[in-house]
């Protein structure tokens, strides 16, 4: 798999570029955020927004993009339809945000009921939201493991190495590696699927 | 859902490779009836599912916050805050001096037995750690860029750029003090000396304090002990006062 910088190599194909997200090329996830970063922190500044919820909204929006690219739910033709896509999104979670009952409370606005959902979840089935509450957990129990184990599985679900990259990476065997595996997915089954 | 039910290894490898796609037809095919029969393998399976999705994303999440550093290092207009953090400099300069003692010591006798204020001079000295540069307005933009360049040690231009600003703010206390350790930093103690003099005149600045040790070690460098000293007893800081005993043996 190719490491280019993806957003300067106008020569990539659509399936190179689909391809090095869903396989979370560092360089192409760098580049993206960098490359779009500003822009969104601009609009969002502009309409009453403050850095602190500017970086949060964009950072929502990133994973929304890179969740939909993965299940093939948005295949985009280019760099530039990724970038209108992520800046769109953000847009619109601020707009959400800004039309919201939360915020509300801070301002009056006529239109009390007017509330866009186009990328909330708020038509979520019952199946969607049991499926978000466990991953919430499973992802917080990740986040909470020990250093070692979380990196072992960030080299393997993450990075997508190989055994034996990884088995270099940690000076062992695969066999050990291998091992190692399974005991900290052991570990991290029982810290999240701990509340079913 | 028993947390408790364990799956063997050989299993988990397979859901594995059912799930990297790496199984033969056969092998689907009898692992898949296996699903149907075996309602704890199921199970099994719909949490992995789980697990890689949390795995991913938390991974993700992680990397976003790297990626937002770089995305927003740019230049920063200095807030008054900042300029009373310069103790914390001090003391992290301070800890490391006293690291370089022990390590460096050592390490001097392997080389052409250099005089004694030299030896001095280079186990102690280290550049001031300048400003945090971080994002903001254009106003005090020059300032900054030059900052990063005396970061990355392109101290030709750092000067250049803040040579520039002190024509229209000679007697400004924060140019002549980076230009001095700047010129300091870049071998030339002698010009380090004429631009942090005043700054060490300056009982109000920020910088009083840091301008005399600095001009203790332009001294040092400059092998006039007498006035290196009177610097250091002056700065009379921890550092200083090291050094200080050191050149007395």
């Amino acid at each position: 798999m190719q490491k280019d910088t993806f957003i300067q190599n106008k020569n990539s194909t659509q399936a190179q570029i689909i391809e090095a997200i869903k396989n979370n090329d560092e360089t192409v996830l760098h580049s993206l955020y960098v490359a779009n970063y500003r822009k969104v922190e601009l609009v969002i500044l502009k309409n009453n927004g403050s850095i602190e919820q500017a970086k949060d909204i964009f950072q929502e929006a990133y994973i929304t993009v890179w969740k939909n690219i993965k299940k093939d739910s948005f295949i985009p033709k280019n760099e530039t339809a990724i970038n209108g896509y992520l800046y769109t999104i953000a847009k619109n979670k601020w707009m959400d945000y800004l039309r919201s009952s939360e915020y509300k409370k801070k301002v009056s606005l006529t239109n009390l009921n007017q509330i866009n959902d186009s990328e909330t979840n708020d038509n979520k089935s019952q199946n969607e939201s049991d499926f978000d509450q466990k991953l919430a957990i499973a992802m917080k129990a990740f986040k909470d493991m020990g250093e070692p184990c979380k990196e072992l599985l960030t080299k393997f679900y993450f990075e997508k190495k190989s055994m034996n990259e990884i088995a270099n990476e940690l000076s062992l065997d695969s066999a050990s590696t291998r091992n190692k595996k399974y005991r900290c997915m052991k570990k991290l089954r029982e810290l999240a699927l701990k509340t079913n | 859902m028993d947390p408790n039910s364990n799956i063997s290894q050989k299993d988990f490898e397979l859901t594995e490779r059912y799930f990297e796609g790496s199984m033969s037809e056969n092998e689907i095919t009898e692992f898949e009836d296996r699903l149907k029969k075996e309602s704890e393998l199921e199970q099994h399976l719909k949490e992995q599912r789980i697990l890689l999705h949390a795995i991913e994303e938390q991974s993700l999440k992680n990397k976003l916050d790297n990626f937002h550093e770089e995305a927003t290092s740019s230049i920063r207009i200095l807030n008054p805050q900042e300029t009373q953090n310069r103790s914390s400099f001090y003391s992290k300069l301070a800890i490391a001096a006293s690291l370089a003692i022990i390590i460096g010591v050592g390490g001097f006798f392997l080389i052409n037995q250099p005089n004694a204020t030299e030896k001095v001079f280079a186990t102690h000295f280290k550049p001031d750690p300048g400003l945090a540069t971080t994002m903001g307005t254009s106003s005090q933009y020059d300032f900054y860029e030059a900052m990063v360049d005396y970061k990355q040690e392109n101290y030709i231009k750092a000067l250049k750029k803040w040579k520039a600003l002190l024509i229209n703010n000679p007697k400004n206390d924060t140019l002549n003090y980076f230009v001095g350790v700047t010129h300091l930093a870049n071998d030339n103690e002698n010009s380090a000396i004429k631009y942090l003099i005043p700054v060490s005149q300056n009982k109000t600045s920020v910088f009083y304090k840091d301008a005399q040790l600095y001009l203790g070690f332009a001294y040092l460098k400059a092998k006039n002990i007498a006035l290196a000293k009177k610097y250091f007893t002056l700065n009379d800081t921890k550092i200083s006062q090291e050094i200080l005993t050191d050149l007395e043996n």
